[in-house]
């Protein structure tokens, strides 16, 4: 059967490039390459002490779908509580002048709408990384109460720090890389759009390609949840036919976690491309004895496993609070290395 | 009573005058006709109609000096004509050069008094608006800011006022009580152009007081009523005594025309009050410029972009590098069919910047490397070309794989037209690594080297980037080769050496050795022979006299090169040599053809079918036979007449012969005969 090449991009370039020059940075080669090895432990030097409110923010986090957007470094962001207090009246104001198209509208002036600009505890793990940050929009309902339209929150968890060569004072900066966004399509875009304007960054929407998709699924399949036992590991590719849109692949959370193991070197903290080549071959063998699909040759555009599920187009669900670290690391991994792609 | 002689009671008296002051009656009748309205009781009354008609005359003509603006205001003010007659007088109030300020503040202080009715005090204030760029001193004008703010109130008068706030706001104007009340007033009239016009100014200054968001391209001011087109006609008229006008002000908002990735940008205006008035003014400024907040309008507007290179903050060269990531790499969709405007117009700026930078974007250069391999030669040519030639001074194995060898692949399959640009674009190229890439470089090496900060390189690159250890020589010498080979393949490929390709090819050539003159950086590629044989044989007279001028000017660099100590010249001195005597013996010594241990031409045999078919084939391409020359040298013959009984006198003949060469110098064959005179010894 055809093995898949998860090592990304073709690689022959380097051959023909004298020595001196395949040793410097890649910056030099149109090929953009996808790392050989993964870490799964992390670097977390130690372990926060966790407040109350951090543990009802992770609770908050999980079983929950989330858009999430890659933002390249903020400038001249703030955390003091006045600065937030301003992003948050100018948001407000702002969201009100686009509604009211043609109509000034004075910052701090009040209306129904209620933004929230706050630090939301218990994501940071590592004392390089910044706080993560939570917006909040309200407006009221027709029934007399407040109704959350859109929450996001811009996070860092175990951020590299070179990975962004700020060559620049790197005061001026904060980075966090990962905004996850939740509510109406609409407030989505006019968040983005002020904070794209007021910090002068860009943020667009982080996909994942199959490749990823299928080092997320080697790297999450083989743990097993016990805050939800039922939960299979699921695959859904997507089949160019218009009878038969996708297929799903499902398998029970103790046999994927069995041939994981099998599959990886427990003793080790790091994942290589050759265990998800394999793992996901071993996957589509079983596949193909059976159903005579090759399922290699399709795309695989959704996966679900005990702790998250994830979409190609950038969706996200978490189903354990224990695991919300690790899996907020790898995004914010992933998010870095594509604002660094070029 | 002053009885004031219209022009038309005086004509009886003296007729001759009367047709001068007909066409432009003289300032001493305009202040009669002034004297006549200021003591008028009755409007309808004869002199009155006349005065008016005189003052409008003489305004329309060449307009009025200042003082008579001042009279006028003043008798528009006290209202004592009728409506309609003032009103012909507000439209009389055209500046011969400039308008005192004291007539503006006048007008205001009428306008306060009452007596004007609100028709006319819209009037007034759309005239002062009409005529801003025409007042003298400014300063004045904006001191009475907070009175002109209280027309607002009035329905007829605000769109005015408006305008006029907008023309005279400054950052300290912009006060939460103003903006309050201004959105008060769009609460009670709606949202009217004009306060979203102010209002949008307001957020420009203050952005943290005031949000708004105005509809795409909205004009937010009322067109002025025919008052510009009546002051352009009368500053036509008096141009040539005064300075050229203001140039216009476009009062939409610029961003909204062409919008990169978001519409809103804020920016913080930094110059002084009265603007710049000397260099070292201009200096001063730029060092102590505030980068806006935005990197987009930085890159969207050309002024903004000099930021780029004066300023000091390197944060701005971090938010470009992240702003272009995303628009290069993280949209390509952009780049695909479809989305061909957008594409366009990023590449566009992207080589305004890159051009005026003069040198490659590090993002850009990456981006090229990718969007290369996928060229079809066709979309965004001339941009991707312009990029191309400002490719950074990198190891030539690099630019080869990623550069050339794409660019060449694309030769051999197009169009002469393109094989030509591209000729062109390799060329820019070369002379760009040459000029400012390795002087740029040598510069960067030594700083880092030295390590001294205090050590300013005369050209210095914008991105702080770091050195890398290449021979710089050796990379230019390679690609200059390089670009050799490709003539040799575009001639391959076009086996009539088209004069258009050959005009390139020697182009390159040529700017090769004006380096060495211009530059004196030396960079010696000799043509191959597949050039040289293509220009001695070709039809075309341009290529033989071209490529006779390079020869003769490469041994010039070549013999002034020897001078110099350490430069390796002997195999250079050995390829001239055969060329310079292969052209020689086709020319002139009438010995083509025959293999000589020098020739680098003729070494290869002629196949036997040719030189059967031919008599005498070395003398087919002597001068007086060349193909590309017939016909001049048959017109030299024609007009020789009797003195030349025989062509071949030319060469014999020493009288003969240096007017046949003085000749082909007049038709512009200069090159031709400067080689003869060089290479051959003329007895």
């Amino acid at each position: 059967m055809k093995q898949r090449n998860f090592d990304s991009t073709p690689q022959v370039r380097s051959e023909f490039l004298p020595v001196s020059s395949r040793a410097r940075s890649y910056r030099h080669t149109p090929y953009s390459k996808t790392p050989r090895v993964r870490n799964l432990t992390g670097r977390a030097e130690e372990t926060i002490e966790s407040t109350e409110q951090a543990a009802s923010n992770l609770k908050g986090l999980v079983n929950k779908t989330w858009r999430i957007y890659k933002v390249s470094p903020l400038f001249q962001f703030d955390y003091s509580p006045s600065s937030l207090r301003l992003y948050s009246r100018l948001l407000k104001a702002q969201l009100e002048a686009k509604e009211t198209q043609g109509y000034g509208v004075m910052v701090g002036s009040s209306n129904s709408i209620k933004t929230c600009f706050s630090v939301y505890e218990g994501l940071t793990s590592l004392k390089g990384d910044s706080e993560a940050v939570e917006i909040k929009i309200q407006v009221a309902s027709k029934t007399g109460g407040e109704k959350e339209v859109f929450c996001g929150i811009l996070c860092c968890v175990e951020g590299s720090e070179d990975a962004l060569d700020l060559l620049a004072d790197s005061k001026s900066f904060t980075q966090l890389p990962v905004l996850l966004t939740k509510g109406q399509v609409s407030f989505t875009y006019k968040v983005l759009d002020f904070i794209q304007t007021k910090f002068d960054c860009v943020a667009t929407p982080l996909v994942f390609t199959p490749l990823e998709l299928g080092w997320m699924i080697s790297m999450w399949a083989g743990i097993l949840n016990e805050e939800r036992p039922n939960r299979s590991v699921q695959l859904v590719y997507s089949v160019p036919l218009k009878q038969l849109q996708s297929i799903t692949y499902n398998i029970k959370q103790e046999s994927a976690h069995k041939i994981w193991n099998c599959i990886h070197d427990q003793s080790s903290d790091e994942m290589n491309v050759e265990e998800v080549t394999a793992f996901l071959g071993s996957l589509e063998r079983h596949f193909h004895t059976i159903f005579g699909i090759d399922l290699a040759h399709l795309c695989l555009k959704e996966i679900a496993t005990p702790p998250a599920a994830a979409h190609t187009s950038g969706k996200l669900k978490i189903f354990s609070t224990a695991m919300i670290h690790k899996i907020l690391r790898h995004i914010t991994c992933l998010s870095q290395e594509a604002l660094q792609r070029s | 009573m002053k009885r004031v002689t219209s022009p038309k009671a005086s004509s009886s008296k003296r007729p001759r005058k009367s047709q001068d002051s007909q066409k432009a009656p003289t300032i001493d009748s305009v202040h009669e006709a002034l004297d006549c309205l200021e003591s008028a009781t009755k409007t309808r009354s004869l002199p009155v109609q006349l005065s008016v008609d005189l003052i409008e005359r003489t305004a329309r003509s060449e307009g009025l000096p200042g003082d008579i603006l001042i009279t006028l205001v003043d008798i528009i003010g006290r209202r004592k004509l009728s409506e309609a007659v003032c009103r012909r007088l507000i439209r009389s109030l055209l500046p011969f050069d400039i308008i005192p300020i004291i007539a503006v503040l006048k007008t205001i202080s009428w306008m306060g008094v009452g007596n004007t009715s609100i028709a006319l005090q819209a009037e007034l204030m759309r005239w002062i608006v009409a005529v801003y760029d025409h007042i003298d001193q400014k300063e004045d004008l904006h001191s009475i800011y907070g009175i002109i703010f209280h027309y607002l109130e009035c329905d007829i008068v605000s769109p005015f006022a408006c305008h006029l706030l907008y023309l005279l706001t400054r950052k300290e104007d912009v006060l939460p009580f103003r903006i309050r009340r201004v959105i008060t007033l769009q609460s009670k009239v709606g949202a009217q152009p004009y306060l979203t016009g102010l209002l949008t100014l307001y957020k420009t200054y203050r952005p943290d007081l005031v949000v708004i968001q105005p509809k795409q391209k909205q004009k937010f001011f009322r067109s002025l009523g025919g008052w510009d087109s009546l002051i352009k006609e009368v500053k036509s008229r008096t141009l040539h005594i005064l300075a050229p006008s203001v140039p216009e002000i476009q009062y939409t908002m610029a961003h909204q025309e062409e919008d990169l990735v978001r519409p809103e940008i804020q920016y913080q205006p930094v110059l002084g009050k009265n603007g710049i008035k000397t260099f070292q003014e201009l200096q001063s400024l730029l060092e102590n410029l505030k980068p806006p907040n935005g990197i987009l309008s930085v890159l969207r507007s050309p002024a903004r972009r000099i930021i780029l290179t004066s300023c000091t903050d390197r944060t701005l060269l971090v938010r470009m590098k992240f702003l272009l990531r995303v628009l290069l790499f993280d949209e390509p969709f952009h780049f695909a069919e479809g989305k061909k405007r957008r594409g366009k117009h990023i590449l566009r700026t992207l080589t305004d910047i890159t051009e005026e930078l003069q040198e490659g974007i590090p993002e850009v250069e990456s981006f090229l490397m990718h969007y290369l391999q996928v060229w079809n030669g066709l979309q965004w040519r001339s941009s991707v070309l312009t990029l191309i030639s400002r490719w950074p001074l990198r190891p030539f194995v690099e630019l080869k794989e990623f550069v050339l060898k794409p660019v060449h692949k694309l030769l051999c399959s197009s169009s002469l037209e393109f094989q030509c640009s591209i000729l062109e674009c390799l060329t820019q190229l070369c002379k760009n690594w040459a000029v400012v890439e390795l002087p740029r470089y040598k510069q960067a090496k030594m700083r880092q080297e030295t390590n001294v900060d205090e050590y300013v390189p005369v050209i210095s690159s914008v991105f702080d980037q770091e050195v890398e250890e290449l021979d710089e020589e050796e990379c230019l010498m390679e690609l200059a080769a390089y670009i050799g080979h490709i003539c040799v393949t575009a001639l391959m490929l076009n086996p009539t050496s088209p004069p258009l390709l050959m005009y390139h090819i020697l182009r390159f050539y040529h700017m090769t050795v004006d380096l060495y003159y211009t530059h004196d950086t030396t960079l010696l590629a000799l043509p191959a022979a597949p050039v040289v044989y293509s220009s001695l044989f070709s039809n075309n007279v341009f290529c033989l006299s071209e490529m006779c001028r390079l020869i003769t000017r490469y041994r010039g660099m070549i013999q002034s090169l020897k001078q110099r100590t350490g430069v390796q010249l002997q195999r250079h001195i050995d390829e001239l040599n055969g060329y310079i005597l292969d052209i020689s013996n086709t020319i002139w010594r009438n010995k083509a053809f025959k293999p000589e241990s020098e020739s680098v031409l003729f070494k290869v045999p002629i196949p036997a079918s040719i030189s059967h078919s031919i008599d005498n084939p070395s003398e087919t391409f002597l001068l007086l036979y060349h193909p590309a020359l017939t016909a001049i040298t048959q017109n030299f013959l024609k007009k020789a007449g009797d003195r030349v009984q025989h062509p071949k006198q030319v060469i014999s003949d020493r009288a003969v012969r240096s007017a046949y060469l003085q000749y082909l110098s007049s038709h512009y064959m200069s090159g031709i005969t400067d080689f003869l005179q060089t290479f051959i010894k003329m007895s």
